[in-house]
């Protein structure tokens, strides 16, 4: 259509002149035509040449990594950018944009200009014209190669708060067509501490000795959701693993863009659908209007839930041609969702015996996730969602808002809607809090309290992840109850670090007649928090120290009796939660002054125990707490009281992998 | 001047030129104090921004072209001018009109309907100046 309407342009261009050249002579007018007529077919051919789709260049030539390829009606998201540019900007400014990038084209934020050691295991890192550089004895089937080999880092995963380096997997090990096989730099560069970090200490794991590299992993696990229509093709060590675009990019929410380009590289079709008075037909799903709240909700749930192919047969039709999931369509039909509450499905139970410990290690007892990184099967237990409307789009916008007054930058951490950073977000549907009134009758806390934020008490940071807590998407309220039968703290004590169990039931019973709570014996006398943070196992102490250092516990509940018993996890065997401690001292003040050593706890331990020991001597919760903090009836620090509560640690093995 | 007075496609192109270049640079200077002041209905929309700025670039051209056009239609006979005068009138107006009239609603990166005024404009513009290129040579010539 866009040539018709050329060549009517071309021609009214060409009237009055071809009218006006009748009048000169012969030879000049035919010269005039001529020139005109080229004109007008070198401009046809110019915009014929840049309509046509260029092929990605460089990728069919790339064979030491995973290689980007126009398939299914996907490909790349720059296609996007030229009629999307709002869009494509602040998408590219996500942390979903760099999620994986190729190494050539990647900032590269880790120095390479050092030597790193895990036990015997060093790992030679370097940067030169060519690219960066890791050299290393590559983990092989027995344990690791006798010789170091020199391999080039070729893709990168994440942005935000880690980096991790994927380097091509030797070719002499990789005998066998295109070298697609990735291998793990076991260190992850924390962008927040600028500092490289162990892998195994990134999770929540014990203390690994040796460098896992991971081999393979990438190309099996982590194409899944760290890049748009993957196709992981992984046969043996026969590795050609294909892309349309690294990255989570627009079609991995809109799903394949070729007919929806096709259609409107028109303009008459667009100014059509611009005018229109009701939708048009479209070939591109846009998740905003996605009628149905479940399916709009598990656009994301692809990715952001605990989930498993249903079946060897889809396993295989997946490893090939990747998913066959669209967003818009039922994703139950094409994944099975791992839910506690739903653990006798056969698929479940064929993961169970496998892996025994799976749902005990994921999950809280009663169902809500423990990990991060899974929100939609939390939105799953949701009444919010299974009874209301509540989607991920509610509160979350993958595009920046023109009139959004947070900054990109800022936007970019949380991706919230405008102004969804606060009660906002409850008040859409529950609008009777915004009375003043109603919120304070409801919070029994003033209206600018911590303790009035709706996500505080019913959003509670009782997730790991990212060494930390983050919070539960997972709508509740608390309950002393379901801390006594899962072992997760309630969001009271969360806030009210120096406060039993017993008191925050009583709270919960006068103030929402909750029913009369029996406190398990080891929770009396003592601080919920103090119990957990000493005696929990590794998921517990985690929540527990993070909340420690969070600013609005420490207005709820002072912080200069803190480090007296948070010093006791610089020794922690998990060195997860030694971090967790240090990040929680930095939020601390006067003992935030110490220079700690991130992957050397235990060296700031006696210079942390002297200080820790004159703020407790200050703190003025010490007389409060009733010996719920370790108080002794003169007011100095128990240390028998801690000694037993360490006595009690629960060991069991946790693992907590994002 | 007072020969141009007298030529009346002349006297017209002069008085419309003019015109133009003052209705396009004082769009050029609420241009400038949308940007002092922050305006973001202007500043965050790429498509308005490039709409205006393209409305404004090409009115005061445009503005300019008018009275050069007045002062080269005064040297030779009146009636060659007539289809080229009217010409370049309907693309000063269609022009620069269709670009701010794009501007006023955009789709993304679509500018509003107006813009479809752009091409025609555009197109009367190039006749009348090209027109105007051989008239003025065949007056030479004669």
């Amino acid at each position: 259509m866009e040539w018709i309407i050329i060549t009517i342009l071309l021609g009214l261009a060409l009237f009055p002149v071809l009218v006006e050249s009748r009048r000169l002579s012969v030879i000049r007018s035919t010269a005039l035509s001529t020139i005109l007529f080229v004109s007008g077919i070198a401009g046809i051919v110019t915009i014929t040449i840049f309509n046509i789709d260029q092929p990605d260049s460089g990728e069919s030539t790339v064979v030491n990594r995973p290689t980007r390829v126009k398939k299914d009606g996907y490909g790349r998201s720059k296609r996007c950018q030229s009629c999307h540019q709002s869009q494509h900007h602040s998408w590219s400014h996500s942390y979903h944009s760099t999620m994986t990038q190729v190494a050539d084209e990647a900032e590269i934020l880790g120095n390479f200009d050092q030597t790193l050691q895990i036990g015997e295991q060093r790992f030679i890192l370097s940067h030169d014209d060519d690219g960066y550089w890791v050299e290393l004895k590559v983990q092989v089937a027995n344990g690791f190669s006798p010789l170091y080999d020199k391999c080039k880092v070729v893709m990168t995963t994440g942005s935000h708060h880690f980096q991790l380096y994927w380097y091509t997997y030797p070719a002499q090990i990789q005998p066998l067509g295109p070298k697609k096989m990735l291998g793990l730099l076991p260190f992850a560069y924390s962008i927040e501490e600028e500092k490289w970090i162990p892998r195994s200490a990134t999770f929540l794991g014990p203390r690994h000795h040796v460098g896992n590299q991971e081999i393979s992993r990438w190309n099996n696990t982590c194409i899944r959701c760290h890049t748009t229509h993957p196709r992981p093709r992984v046969d043996g060590i026969k590795v050609e693993s294909e892309v349309s675009d690294f990255g989570i990019s627009c079609e991995a929410c809109h799903g394949p863009g070729d007919a929806h380009i096709e259609r409107f590289k028109n303009p008459i079709t667009r100014y059509e659908a611009h005018l229109a008075s009701e939708n048009t037909v479209d070939d591109i799903v846009n998740p905003a209007k996605v009628e149905d709240h479940g399916r709009q909700s598990q656009i994301c749930g692809f990715c952001h839930s605990m989930v498993s192919l249903t079946g060897q047969e889809h396993h295989a039709r997946f490893q090939k041609h990747g998913t066959e999931y669209r967003p818009g369509d039922d994703l139950t039909k094409f994944l099975h969702l791992i839910r506690k509450t739903d653990e006798k499905h056969p698929i479940t139970q064929a993961i169970l015996k496998s892996d025994p410990t799976f749902l005990e290690q994921a999950f809280w007892p009663d169902g809500m996730v423990r990990v991060t990184g899974r929100e939609y099967t939390d939105l799953l237990e949701s009444a919010c969602h299974t009874r209301g409307k509540l989607t991920c789009l509610s509160c979350h916008s993958m595009h920046h808002n023109d009139d959004d007054v947070t900054s990109l930058d800022v936007w970019k951490n949380d991706q919230l809607r405008p102004e969804l950073k606060s009660d906002m977000a409850c008040l859409q549907c529950h609008d009777q809090f915004k009375e003043e009134l109603h919120l304070k009758s409801h919070t029994h806390h003033s209206a600018t309290s911590s303790g009035s934020r709706c996500y505080n008490c019913h959003m509670p940071h009782t997730t790991y992840g990212l060494l930390g807590a983050v919070r539960s998407h997972q709508i509740t309220s608390p309950a002393v109850q379901v801390t006594v039968e899962t072992g997760r703290l309630n969001a009271c004590n969360l806030c009210h670090l120096d406060k039993t169990l017993g008191w925050a039931a009583d709270h919960l019973t006068t103030w929402y007649d909750h029913g009369t709570v029996d406190i398990p014996e080891e929770y009396v006398g003592v601080s919920a928090v103090v119990k957990q943070v000493l005696s929990g196992d590794a998921a517990q102490r985690a929540i527990a120290a993070w909340a420690m250092g969070w600013s609005s516990a420490h207005e709820a509940s002072g912080s200069k009796w803190i480090p007296m018993i948070l010093k006791e996890l610089l020794n922690d065997p998990y060195e997860a939660l030694q971090i967790i401690a240090i990040k929680s001292f930095r939020n601390i003040p006067t003992i935030a002054s110490v220079s700690f050593d991130l992957l050397n706890a235990s060296a700031s331990l006696e210079e942390v125990t002297v200080i820790a020991r004159n703020m407790w001597n200050q703190s003025e919760k010490v007389q409060e707490s009733n010996n719920a903090i370790l108080t002794n009836p003169d007011g100095t620090f128990s240390i028998e009281g801690l000694r037993m509560l360490m006595e009690q640690r629960d060991e069991r093995r946790i693992i907590l992998a994002e | 001047m007072s020969e141009l007075k007298g030529n009346s496609v002349c006297h017209r192109h002069m008085v419309f030129g003019w015109w133009s270049l003052a209705v396009f640079m004082s769009l050029g200077v609420v241009l400038e104090c949308l940007h002092a002041l922050e305006v973001s209905e202007y500043l965050a929309n790429e498509t308005r921004r490039m709409m205006w700025r393209l409305a404004h670039a090409h009115g005061t051209l445009l503005g300019l072209l008018n009275i050069a056009f007045a002062l080269s239609a005064d040297r030779v006979q009146q009636g060659r001018f007539k289809l080229a005068s009217r010409l370049l009138l309907v693309g000063t107006v269609l022009l620069p009109g269709g670009f701010f009239a794009g501007g006023v609603t955009t789709y993304d990166s679509d500018p509003g309907p107006g813009v479809w005024l752009v091409p025609i404009g555009a197109i009367a513009a190039l006749a009348a100046v090209v027109i105007t290129a051989f008239v003025t040579g065949k007056n030479s010539s004669d």
